[in-house]
């Protein structure tokens, strides 16, 4: 096999899995390479006993049917990756307590109608704010498109006749926004419950990201693979073996090639290398400079700058459960469970900061009320779901990780049962605890960060968006995953994989310029 | 929601701060040093730590034991392993081993205290299999001194308080026993803090491996407890029989415990029937791994007509294919094994899944025992295999995977350059013709006498043409222009606006360049021919004559390249954007 590509990817998560599918239906010659014995990244799962655990994905919207299909679903559609997708009952169900007394326990159902009735019984009065926010999210949508079509470099004027309140929507959070809507505060409350999957809290995160992202799951509603998150990166990976994608398994890229000023190729940890055009890093920026390229002089000062100026987003930790009794015998009726001690978002982004103390910010899933046949009659698949903001796990040592790792799994149940009155302790049949350590070993991420970058204010979907087209890295050098510009989660790597492959296309055509 | 209520609320959220997004971002960026950034933090080095690729290490030490030997592995320094991985209690490391042509794993557990990784050292215990192909090679040839690759720990055969009872009851059979010394050890050092009872079965008391330090550690230990069971001899002091539900009735605590089992594969059958008879619940049963499958083709569920038969097993590799023997009474790994080829295994036992390989033709078997793949995986053929059996010729990915579509590297300068080339012959030969018609036109009836025949004008007109062209194209950046023409107006291929804005300077160059030189080479043939002192100034006539072809040229050119550039793009194989004809059909 001549080592000559157009592109190499070198890791094949969700964004490089969608960027070979795409860069191979293109007719670019492209060579997937994974240090792992399998693609996927996030998007797999694994077996213990009798159960197959889902590794990551809580749930993903824009799988609906006709209208309510969205921008990922299309994009499946189109390039053909075809799977079996489970709706997902209810958006989610809130429990706000302290000790064992709710403050708060909503649980807010999928469809605009639905949704729209239930939070005005929730919280009388919200629906003037809450229609808003789908108005303003349709605002961000056109604004977004424009900016996606002008390449990058918008037209200021034009901006600000046809976008400006796409422009106002840019500059504020999402408290500030929901505070323009006049939104009762117990409906922000509810709303806040999400603030997880940001990694960010009200204040801080962009109004763009989180109003899209609660549109899409309220009107669309969200679903889960029949057969696991797995499911979806074979998926990909076929489709991109079918439009002829090149895999190397098991093969880490231990560099990045340079020759007069442009990337030229990469070179494996098993002495090969490999001729390209362009490469598409599904790698951390910081990875790529500090460790994989070989002339770093050829980095732009202001990019290592700006890596500098980052920090890093989430780092994961999940609790996964094998349960030796159904969720009817359990008492377990919910899919997911957010569980936080207080509605304060600023507050519960600085608590997740420690390990120590009460756990706190907490996603329960329970998969079989999606998918029923997910384990054998009389089990269940439960998980537990933290989030870190900081390095949380920097003082473990390898002698000491296990109980580490113990301890704050014991916490977490303790704070499930006190919360939801269940007993999960007496059906413990298998048990796997994934920390920011176990993230680190199979993603390869600074710190196991999951999330990417930090979504500052200065940072965020926004800025990150708007500055976009102007921040370039080393000619023929690309980015994909979580540190992307659309920010993490399976929708944003997946859909900015698939533009990344485009933007490749256009400078290869164009020669390597 | 009325259109005026939502703008009020829009107008709340100043627009000024949208201009200040870029430039506060800009900002917080320059305030930094442009550093080398650091990628590996603690996280990444304990995750290095206790899960290494790949550990270098060299046999230190040998004990002799009943029908086994104990190899104390030691980092090899000098290859690169610094520290050996710390690990629980119950797990294992997969060795590589080289013997004779045959290139294969086998899965060891770690016989000593996870304390003695700490302190520098692992201890392997392997006794001597009947006919095993490893373990007698093992035994007769590893020496001090012999270096050795291994895995970092594997394996789920530990102790997790938030699964299992406090006391475990261990039944250990022949060569089981490691994981429960390795416990044992943990427990009197204080790493783990569960009781055990351990139940050891063996055929006779001399085959019983550890029994001095088993002894000692039981005496020593409070929470840890050994019964040997003989059955084959009937002694005082020793249990007799099998290890069957009587036997652990008698010894198991009062309280809750756990069974955790490890030992040969008849062993599982009969202690999981005798296990159930205690009506413990499934979580408080726990097995090792169930090791190496034989004789698949003796199952119930094995195909009776792939009995017996050696099967074709196509290898893909990254660097090639090989085709190789794979007998059907054999799992797939053993195959590659025996072929010297080294593909992934660690448990080899079907539940680590690092075996995992696409299989894209042919039919197998998989023991429904050892059948732990994802459910994903059973549906898009993807095997383990480790523990699956070829019952037809078969093709197998192994470490990588192949595109169903060939596809070339697009060399565009090469590319561009050629169409380039191609379209100016186009062009070209098209204002020569054109030129040599518009000049015979314009000639009065005596010029045209003088004039070469209109087949020899014609044919000299586009040569002449067509070199200049191809020259003026090879010295002119024509796609450089046109590309940068589509960029700033958006346009993308394929469609009428790229491939008009793409061929404009190369027509527009062409036409006003040929022309001028065409006519000019026409022009000073004729104002050769006219008695001088009759001629008006060469200068003028050829400016006059450049200026009338000029106009056509110019749509001539535009139209031609329009019209021909999407054949000759197809022709020179240049991709304009959607999937290349003879691709796979969409949406399958």
């Amino acid at each position: 096999m001549a080592n000559k590509y157009d592109l190499v990817i070198v890791g094949g998560g969700n964004g490089g899995m969608m960027a070979a599918c795409r860069a191979s239906m293109l007719g670019l010659k492209t060579l997937v390479i994974e240090k792992h014995n399998m693609v996927g990244g996030a998007a797999t799962s694994f077996v213990r006993g009798r159960f197959e655990f889902e590794a990551s994905l809580h749930e993903i919207p824009d799988f609906g049917p006709g209208a309510s299909r969205g921008q990922l679903g299309h994009l499946f559609d189109e390039l053909g990756i075809n799977m079996e997708w489970l709706p997902i009952p209810d958006a989610f169900r809130l429990v706000v307590s302290e000790g064992a007394e709710h403050k708060l326990d909503v649980t807010v159902p999928h469809g605009r109608p639905e949704f729209l009735a239930y939070m005005e019984r929730q919280a009388p009065g919200c629906t003037a704010s809450l229609e808003a926010m789908f108005l303003a999210s349709a605002e961000l949508s056109r604004g977004l498109e424009y900016i996606g079509k002008s390449r990058g470099k918008p037209d200021m004027e034009v901006l600000k006749r046809d976008y400006p309140n796409f422009m106002r929507l840019c500059g504020a959070s999402a408290a500030d926004a929901f505070r323009a809507f006049d939104m009762p505060q117990r409906c922000v409350d509810i709303l806040s419950a999400y603030w997880p999957y940001q990694g960010s809290d009200l204040e801080t995160i962009d109004a763009s990201r989180y109003i899209l992202m609660l549109d899409g799951y309220f009107t669309g509603g969200a679903f889960m693979p029949k057969l696991r998150s797995h499911e979806i990166a074979n998926a990909i990976q076929k489709r991109a073996r079918e439009f002829g994608c090149d895999f190397w398994l098991e093969t880490e890229v231990t560099g990045i090639l340079t020759d007069k000023g442009r990337v030229c190729g990469v070179k494996t940890a098993d002495g090969r290398k490999v001729q390209a055009t362009a490469v598409i890093a599904n790698v951390f920026p910081d990875v790529v400079y500090g460790k994989l390229l070989d002339n770093k002089k050829l980095i732009p000062e202001f990019e290592l700058k700006k890596v500098k100026a980052r920090s890093f987003g989430t780092r994961g930790y999940t609790a996964y459960m094998g349960l030796d009794a159904s969720p009817e015998e359990l008492g377990i009726k919910d899919y997911a469970v957010f569980i936080n001690s207080s509605c304060d978002t600023t507050a519960m982004y600085e608590k997740s900061k420690t390990r120590f103390g009460k756990a706190d910010g907490l996603c329960a899933t329970c998969l079989n009320i999606v998918n029923p046949e997910a384990t054998p009659k009389g089990t269940c698949h439960f998980a537990i779901t933290g989030s870190f903001g900081d390095e949380a796990w920097g003082d473990v040592t390898p002698e000491n990780y296990v109980r580490e790792k113990r301890d704050y799994t014991n916490r977490m149940i303790d704070r499930y049962e006190e919360v939801m009155g269940v007993d999960i302790r007496s059906h413990i049949e298998e048990i796997a605890i994934a920390t920011p350590i176990t993230f680190a070993r199979y993603m390869g991420t600074p710190q196991g960060a999951i999330y990417g970058y930090f979504s500052d204010k200065w940072d965020g979907m926004s800025a990150r968006t708007l500055a976009g087209g102007s921040e370039q890295s080393v000619p023929g050098l690309f980015f994909v995953g979580a540190h992307g510009n659309r920010l993490s989660g399976y929708l944003p790597t997946l859909t900015g994989g698939d533009l990344t492959a485009r933007q490749v296309m256009g400078y290869v055509m164009g020669g390597g310029r | 929601m009325d259109k005026t209520v939502f703008e009020s609320y829009m107008q709340k959220l100043p627009i000024e701060k949208f201009y200040q997004i870029i430039p506060k971002r800009r900002g917080i960026i320059e305030a930094n040093e442009a550093e080398i950034p650091r990628y590996e933090y603690n996280a990444n080095l304990v995750a290095k730590s206790l899960h290494p690729e790949v550990q270098h290490v060299v046999v230190t030490k040998i004990v002799e034991r009943p029908g086994a030997k104990s190899f104390t592995l030691e980092p090899d320094k000098a290859a690169g392993t610094e520290k050996l991985a710390y690990f629980r209690a119950g797990q294992y490391v997969s060795v590589e081993l080289r013997i004779g042509e045959s290139v294969l794993t086998r899965a060891y557990t770690l016989s000593c205290s996870p304390g003695d990784a700490l302190r520098g050292s692992y201890t392997l215990t392997i006794k001597r299999a009947q006919d095993g192909f490893a373990s007698n090679y093992i035994n007769d040839s590893w020496q001090i001194g012999t270096r050795l690759d291994i895995s970092g720990p594997e394996g789920d055969l530990n102790y997790e308080p938030l699964r299992d009872a406090e006391h475990i009851v261990g039944l250990a059979g022949g060569s089981g026993i490691t994981p429960f010394f390795a416990l044992a050890n943990a427990i009197a050092e204080g790493i783990e803090d569960c009781s055990l009872t351990l139940l050891y079965g063996c055929r006779t008391e001399s085959e019983i491996v550890y029994r001095e330090e088993l002894d000692r550690l039981s005496e020593s230990c409070a929470k840890f407890s050994v019964v040997y069971v003989l059955s084959e001899e009937e002694k005082s002091g020793f249990e007799h029989g099998f290890i069957d539900a009587e036997l652990i009735a008698k010894y198991a605590p009062e309280q809750d415990y756990s069974v955790f089992m490890c030992g040969p594969q008849a062993m599982y059958a009969f202690a999981d029937r005798e296990v159930e008879k205690l009506g413990l619940p499934r979580r408080r049963v726990r097995h090792e791994a169930y090791g190496e499958y034989h004789n698949a083709d003796r199952d119930d569920g094995f195909p009776k007509d792939a009995i017996g038969k050696t099967f074709r097993l196509t290898v893909e590799l990254a660097d090639g294919a090989k085709t190789i023997p794979a007998k059907s009474g054999e799992s797939i790994l053993v195959a590659l094994e025996r072929a010297g080829i080294k593909a992934p295994s660690k448990c080899r036992s079907g539940e680590c899944g690092f075996c995992r390989s696409r299989l894209a033709s042919g039919t197998y078997y998989v023991p429904q025992i050892i059948e732990h793949r994802r459910g994903a995986d059973v549906k898009d053929g993807y095997i383990h295999p480790c523990c699956s059996f070829p019952t037809s010729d078969c093709r197998i990915f192994i470490n990588c995977d192949k595109g169903e579509v060939e596809r070339k590297v697009k060399d565009m300068k090469k590319k561009e350059l050629t169409i380039s080339i191609i379209m100016a012959v186009v062009i070209s030969a098209a204002m020569g013709a054109l030129a040599s018609f518009l000049v015979r036109k314009g000639m009065n009836p005596q010029a045209l006498a003088a004039a070469p025949s209109a087949g020899a004008m014609y044919a000299a007109n586009i040569i002449e043409s067509i070199v200049v062209g191809v020259l003026i194209v090879l010295i002119l950046p024509f796609g450089k222009w046109g590309r940068a023409l589509t960029v700033k107006a958006h346009a993308a291929p394929p469609g009428l606006k790229f491939t008009a804005l793409n061929c404009l300077p190369i027509s527009l160059g062409s036409a006003i360049l040929v022309s001028a030189i065409v006519s000019f080479i026409n022009i000073a043939q004729i104002h050769g021919n006219i008695p001088a002192g009759m001629a008006p100034p060469m200068m003028i006539m050829w400016v006059g004559q450049w200026l009338k072809l000029l106009p056509m040229s110019i749509i001539v050119s535009y139209l031609m390249a329009i019209i021909v550039s999407p054949f000759v793009v197809q022709l020179v194989g240049m991709p304009t954007g959607g999937p290349p004809a003879g691709g796979p059909p969409q949406g399958r």
